[in-house]
Formats: C-alpha cells, structure tokens, sequence
C-alpha cells in the first residue's frame, strides 16, 4: 500500500512517460497491513507531504533552472543492470510492465529512503546497502539497454542519486599529508633499536625516503577521484548532482589545473551562482598569489566551510570577506604559512566559535597572543599543532596554559617551542587526563622535572603518543619506560619516539626491568609450586 | 558539552586525581594439553582445577574442550590455558590443536583400568612425536577407586606405571578428582618442569600412595626457561 502511494506521489513528477502502476498485486490473504487500505488516502496525503517537502526544498535551495534541464532531455539512465532473473530481483523492464515483483523487504527500504531522505542523510545511506547495485568493475560487463529501456526508478529521483553520488565522493581522494605511523628513524642504529630486528630496521631505513613522505601525487585513491568523473557522463541528473557535490568538496593540487579553473569561472559572467563548498583544500601552492585568492573569492563563499586548508602555501591568507563567514568552520590548517600573522588570528579568533582543529605549524609570524586570541574564541578546540623550526621563542608556556585553560585540547604540537616544564604541570593538572598526543621535539627547556615526573605520578593516563626527539636535558628515562610498559599490559599500546639518545636509554632500561621481572617472576613461581594446598 | 558558561572555573577544576599505579604485573601463559583414552577423566581434572567441582556423570568431550585458569602470586599472574582433547579415536585428528603450543602435555590413565595405560604408548608416540619441545607427565586418575582394589594388583599397576614414567622421562603422579587428591600438584609439578624450578615438597614413593614421583625422571630435558 505504502508503496502505492509512494509511486503516485513522486513518479508523476519526475517523468514525462505516463506513470507506471507500481502497486503491488493484491494479495488474496489478509494480511495486517491491508487494514490500513481503508484509510489508504490518508496515508497517501502523508506520503506526499513528505515529499512534497523534498520537492519544496531542492526547488528553495537550489536554481529551478536545473531541474527543467533533466526534464526536457528525460529519462536515460545507463544502469549496470542485469536483465531480471530470478536471482537478481530489481525490477527490469518486464517486470515493470507486468507491475512489480518486488521482494518485500525491497519495497520497505524504498519507502524508508523516501521519509528520511529530507532530514537524516547517514540514515539514508545505510539503508543503500540493501539494494544489490552491481558495481562497473563486476567480471560479467554490463548489457547495454537499449535506450527505450527505462532505468530502475531510484536513478531517477534526484534525492537517491545525490545520496549515491554522495557516498562515491565521501572516497574521493582529497590531497592531504600521509598519515604515518612512526616518524623516521634518524639513523640505522636508530632503526634498531626501534624495531629489535635488524632486518627490519634495514628496511625502514633504506626505505626511509617513503615514510612520511607528502602525498603530493595522490596514490591508491586516484581511481576513486575519477569515479566521480565517469558518474558525470552517466545523464544530465547525475552530471548536475555530481558537480554540486565536487563543488562541495573544493579542492586542488595542481596550480596550472587551478588557474585554468578561475579562467573558466570569470568567463562565465552569467552565472552569478555562488561555490559554498564545505571543505577547501589548496596543496602545496607555492606560487599562489593573493590576488589569485581575492579573485576566487568573488564567486565562493565560505559560509558553509568547515574546513579550510591551505598546506604549504606560504604566501597567502584568507580574504577578510571570507573570515568574517568562518562560522561553521571546525578545521583550520595554515601550516607553513609565512604571512599568517598574530593580527589574523586575532581577527580570525572573533567568527571561529565551532574550531576543533588548527594547525599552524611553521607559520613563523605567530606568537602567544595569536594562540591565547584563539584558545579565548575556540572552546572546542581539539587539536593544535603549533610545532616549528624558527622563532621558537614566539611560543611558550602562555599558548600552552592559554590552551590547557580554555579548550578541549586532546592533541598538541609543541615541537620546537619554548615551553618550560612549569607549563608543562600547568597543562597536566588542568587536562593531564584527557591529553592524548604530545609532541615535545625539540623543546629544549624540558627537564627531568616535567615529563618523566609527571608521568610517574601518571598525570597523562590516556596519552598515546609522546614524541620526544631532541630533548636533551632528558635523561631519567625509567619513568618513560615504566609507563609505556604499563600501557602495554593493559593493552594500550602507547608510542614513544625518542631520538637516538632517548631511544637507547629507554632500550636498555626496558632491558634491565625486564630481566629484574622475570628474577622476580621466577621467585614467585617458584614459591607457589612449593606451597601445600589442595586447591 | 556545556563551554558556554566555562570562562576559567569550568575547566580548572575538572582534573580528577590521578590513580597512581603504574605497576605492571608479570604475566607467565603457560598451555597445556590433557591426551589420553575416553572417560579416563581428563575432562573432570580440568575443571575440577579450573572451577573447583566434580560431576560423577559421564559427558563425552566432542572434540577439544579449553579452560583458562589465572593463579596470581605477589607481583606475578600465572595463566594456565588448558586443551583437553576428547578421548574417543575419531578425534585424534585433533591432537594437534592439544599438542601444538603446549609447554607441557599431561598423559591421563584410568588406575583402574590397566588398559588405558597400555594406550598412552600410542597417546604419547603421536603427542609427543608432534611436539617434542613439551614436558610430559603422566597421570593415573580415579585413585579414590583404585585404593580399594586388590593390593596386588595395586602393586603390579603401580610398577607399571612407573616403568611407562622412566621411559617417557615424565613425571608420575596419581590423582583423585573426586576426593581432590594431587590435582594442583599436577599443574604445580608441570610448571616446575617447564620452567626448571626446583621443587621442594615431599614426594610420595610408597606404593598403595598416591604416588608423586618427578626427582626420579623429568629431568633429562632441560628447556630454556621464557620470560
Ligand atoms: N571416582 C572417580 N570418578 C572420576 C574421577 N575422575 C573422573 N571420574 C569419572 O569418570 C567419568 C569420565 O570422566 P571425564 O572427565 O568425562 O572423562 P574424559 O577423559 O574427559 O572422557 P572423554 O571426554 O570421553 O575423553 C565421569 O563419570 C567422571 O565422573 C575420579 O577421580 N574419581
Ligand atoms: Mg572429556
């Protein structure tokens, strides 16, 4: 019945060629859901509220210009569908005109799709996974139909399309850093002692070049960036939908491609239409100028940017048209920026209330009063990484305290900046527990004072990964290995990285406590064999 | 979460006191394999070991049973994870999954029936010859029952079995589930074997005793102790 209605409601609207009747045969046995025919027009007015709401809310969000263009052209969908067989049970053509034979649980999940889809989008695409559609790469390639032949209806209704295609995007490959899971070693030595296996260590260090390398040239992912291209060539539905949704996810590695793009853009003078792309991703732009950035921002706004990201493109900010619309922004990613300065920050620290990630490594020109402008506006800040080669002293136990005091930080990039270990304390006892990465490399001010203590009294229970490279007046190491080995026990592996002087003493401590555990694991076990007791 | 009305008193105060434990537990695992014909109650000293009951009735084991029992001791867990293979001959394809990985592999016999301990000839060609890194010991069971027989006979199935224990250089125990008689000691003298603890408790040598043998053989083999 439900899906009787379903059929009247949205069908007629999306096709030219009279509607099919899709209602499943009558049954001759009564079953509980054919009490409700009786009132069969309510639920009909039902359904088509709600989907009248869909309707209502493409034709307001959207130009209307658009959907005239899919109706003018119609249906012609080229569906990787099988011809009907008994195994295959969506619908083909035949079935189609003799009415359906649709399984049961079929048409369930088509008229769930049909009420969520205006308001609960992930709910929608896990009820995807219950239609069987069969993937291009499949070994039997698919029939072509000939073009009279019309497509199963769900490629046709523009709200299952866009959840599709929303779902191919969310694999899209977007350029960003590799994710390693251990830095380099710093040499072979190093390598030893990091993997106990000299074999292994060789490995790593041969292969050295690779680990952590930047991503420039996109790998494994490739093929899925192009997925979203060939959906583009399927018909003018998923040409439009597909490009709304590469538009959402505006991003760019290569400068000439770039370039090209704004070309396009300012010919096309007619379209007035606004790009408010969800995330903005620029890599490794080295040569980008601000006037490229003044004349992008003529046709975007950010103002449903959550994520912007400029990664090493050390010459230009975000326009101040576009700070002032960062509202929803949760992830800001400048590292390697030379202009971004304590100014934006603090003019930036005045629209980011939602903030949860900024990253700012190497951006020389900030210093604690940017951080502390930040953390003031950013309470739901995460993530911070504020690690750096130059200027170390521009960062000190100001942006940490700031930090610790007024956000949520769980990650935090220390590298190369001048925090003391009474910064330190201050950060473990405001979010000690709820710290789960620190990278101190390089923070030569740190003593025995701070982490190793404050990891004996175990003030960062949750920690994870502590990189602690090149902190040289470290040397009290037992504590570290102490933790690490309790972590290891409750099976929460933590990862320390140490340079090659940490790293060998931890090595040979985790040796000497070793050996004394199993002195004493011989002694207890000794003791209990010689005990009389019968159970 | 509630930042809104943070300003400095929301987050300053939040840190619980730490737990200051970082103490790390030794953990010893040991596996060991229970092999030996149907109903001799290899499947009765398990968990008679493990949970501390005994069941007079009779459930044949289908294929491989496995228990886990932890004993801690001052700064150090021992955990015993025990393998018991069903005694019928269909299962004998299984041995592997009792033999393979275990530092010990405990011979099960029924005192009294004499038969079983002419199989464990074969229990321990096959077990044995699958894993020869694992310390044997062997075990007369139903000592409760046995003490009441012909003295004679005691003394024949006694002598027995300590010339199977010479040959396979195992240990020699004899155990009652059901009266709880030497059934940590099994478990004990094992653990001492594999890791070459020495062992100070009287041994019991009379026959009619329930005897508790492993000066005498076990010690041939000397493997290197683990951690
Ligand atoms: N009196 C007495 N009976 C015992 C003792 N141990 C086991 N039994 C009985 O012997 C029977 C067989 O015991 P199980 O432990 O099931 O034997 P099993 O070796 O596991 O047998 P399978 O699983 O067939 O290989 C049961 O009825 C037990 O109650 C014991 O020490 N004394
Ligand atoms: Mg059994």
């Amino acid at each position: 019945m439900k899906f009787a209605s379903l059929s009247n409601g949205s069908f007629k609207r999306l096709r030219e060629t009279p509607p099919v009747d899709l209602r499943p045969r009558k049954k001759s046995s009564p079953t509980p859901s054919d009490s409700e025919s009786d009132n069969e027009s309510n639920v009909n007015n039902k359904w088509r509220n709600s989907l009248d709401q869909v309707f209502k809310r493409r034709n307001t969000s959207n130009n209307l210009g658009r959907k005239r263009r899919w109706k003018n052209k119609g249906p012609f969908v080229r569906t990787a569908q099988n011809p009907p067989s008994p195994v295959n049970v969506t619908p083909g053509p035949t079935s189609v005109k003799n009415g359906p034979r649709w399984e049961d649980a079929r048409i369930d999940s088509v008229i769930q799709l049909a009420t969520i889809s205006p308001f609960n989008e992930e709910k929608v695409t896990r009820h995807m996974a219950d239609l069987t559609l069969v993937t291009p790469s499949s070994p039997t390639p698919p029939i072509a139909l000939p073009p009279t032949v019309k497509p199963h209806p769900i490629f046709q209704m523009p709200e299952i399309v866009e959840n599709i295609l929303r779902f191919v995007s969310a694999y899209a490959e977007i350029p960003r850093e590799k994710p390693y899971a251990r830095r380099k070693p710093l040499s072979l030595e190093h390598a030893k002692l990091i993997y106990k296996d000299e074999k292994k260590a060789m490995e790593v260090w041969n292969n050295r070049s690779q680990i952590g390398a930047h991503n420039s040239n996109g790998d494994g992912n490739e093929m899925m960036g192009s997925v979203m291209y060939n959906c583009m060539m399927v018909n003018r539905l998923w040409f439009h939908v597909t490009l709304e949704l590469l538009l959402e996810k505006f991003h760019f590695k290569d400068l000439t491609k770039f370039r090209r793009f704004l070309n396009v853009k300012n010919q096309m003078n007619t379209n007035k239409k606004l790009i408010k792309p969800k995330m903005m991703v620029l890599h490794k732009f080295h040569k980008l100028q601000q006037s490229e950035l003044d004349e992008l921002s003529r046709f975007l706004s950010c103002e449903s940017l959550k994520w912007l990201e400029f990664y090493i493109c050390p010459d230009v900010v975000p326009p101040v048209a576009w700070i002032n619309q960062f509202n929803n922004l949760e992830k800001l990613v400048l590292p390697g920026n030379k202009k971004i300065d304590d100014k934006f920050l603090i003019q930036v620290s005045g629209h980011v209330n939602n903030l949860k990630v900024l990253d700012l490594r190497a951006c020389d020109k900030v210093t604690d009063s940017g951080i502390i402008a930040m953390a003031i506006r950013c309470p739901q800040l995460q993530a911070c990484n504020l690690g750096r080669h130059r200027n170390s002293s521009n960062i000190t136990s100001l942006a940490v305290v700031a930090l610790a005091r007024n956000t949520d930080v769980e990650t935090l990039g220390m590298a190369g900046c001048k925090i003391t270990d009474a910064g330190l304390w201050e950060l473990a006892q405001l979010r000690g527990s709820r710290i789960k990465r620190l990278s101190l490399n390089n923070c030569d001010l740190l003593t025995n004072h701070s982490i190793p203590t404050l990891l004996a009294l175990n003030y960062f229970p949750n920690l994870a990964v502590l990189e602690l490279r090149h902190v040289d007046q470290i040397t009290e190491v037992k504590q570290l290995v102490k933790f690490k080995l309790w972590k290891r026990s409750q099976n929460i592996p933590v990862l320390i990285e140490g340079c090659e002087r940490i790293t060998r003493l931890m090595y040979d401590e985790e040796n000497r406590i070793r050996k004394s555990h199993s002195l004493l694991a011989f002694e207890d076990m000794s003791t209990w064999v010689n005990t009389e007791s019968e159970l | 979460m509630d930042n809104s009305d943070q300003e400095v008193q929301g987050h300053q105060h939040q840190q619980q006191q730490q737990p200051t434990n970082v103490k790390v537990k030794n953990q010893v695992e040991v596996q060991i394999g229970l092999v030996g014909d149907a109903q001799v109650g290899k499947t009765s000293l398990m968990v008679k070991y493990v949970q501390n009951v005994f069941d007079e009735e009779y459930t044949q084991t289908l294929g491989v049973n496995f228990l886990k029992r932890k004993v801690s001791i001052r700064s150090t867990d021992i955990i015993f994870s025990i393998m018991d293979l069903g005694g019928q001959r269909e299962f004998i394809n299984m041995l592997p999954i009792a033999s393979l990985g275990s530092s010990a592999l405990v011979f099960l016999f029924d005192l009294t029936r004499p038969e079983t301990l002419t199989s464990i000839k074969e229990w321990y060609r096959q077990a044995h010859g699958l894993n020869e890194g694992a310390i044997p010991v062997l075990v007369g069971t139903k000592y409760d029952l046995f003490v009441d027989l012909d003295p004679v006979y005691q003394e024949q199935l006694s002598r027995a079995s300590m010339e199977y224990a010479q040959v396979m250089d195992a240990p020699l125990i004899f155990c009652s589930t059901a009266k709880s008689i030497n059934v940590q000691k099994i478990f004990k003298v094992a653990l001492a074997k594999i890791f070459s603890l020495t062992l100070t408790v009287p041994e019991i040598n009379e026959i009619g005793d329930p005897l508790l043998i492993y000066s005498a053989f076990g010690n041939k083999r000397s493997r290197g102790a683990a951690r």
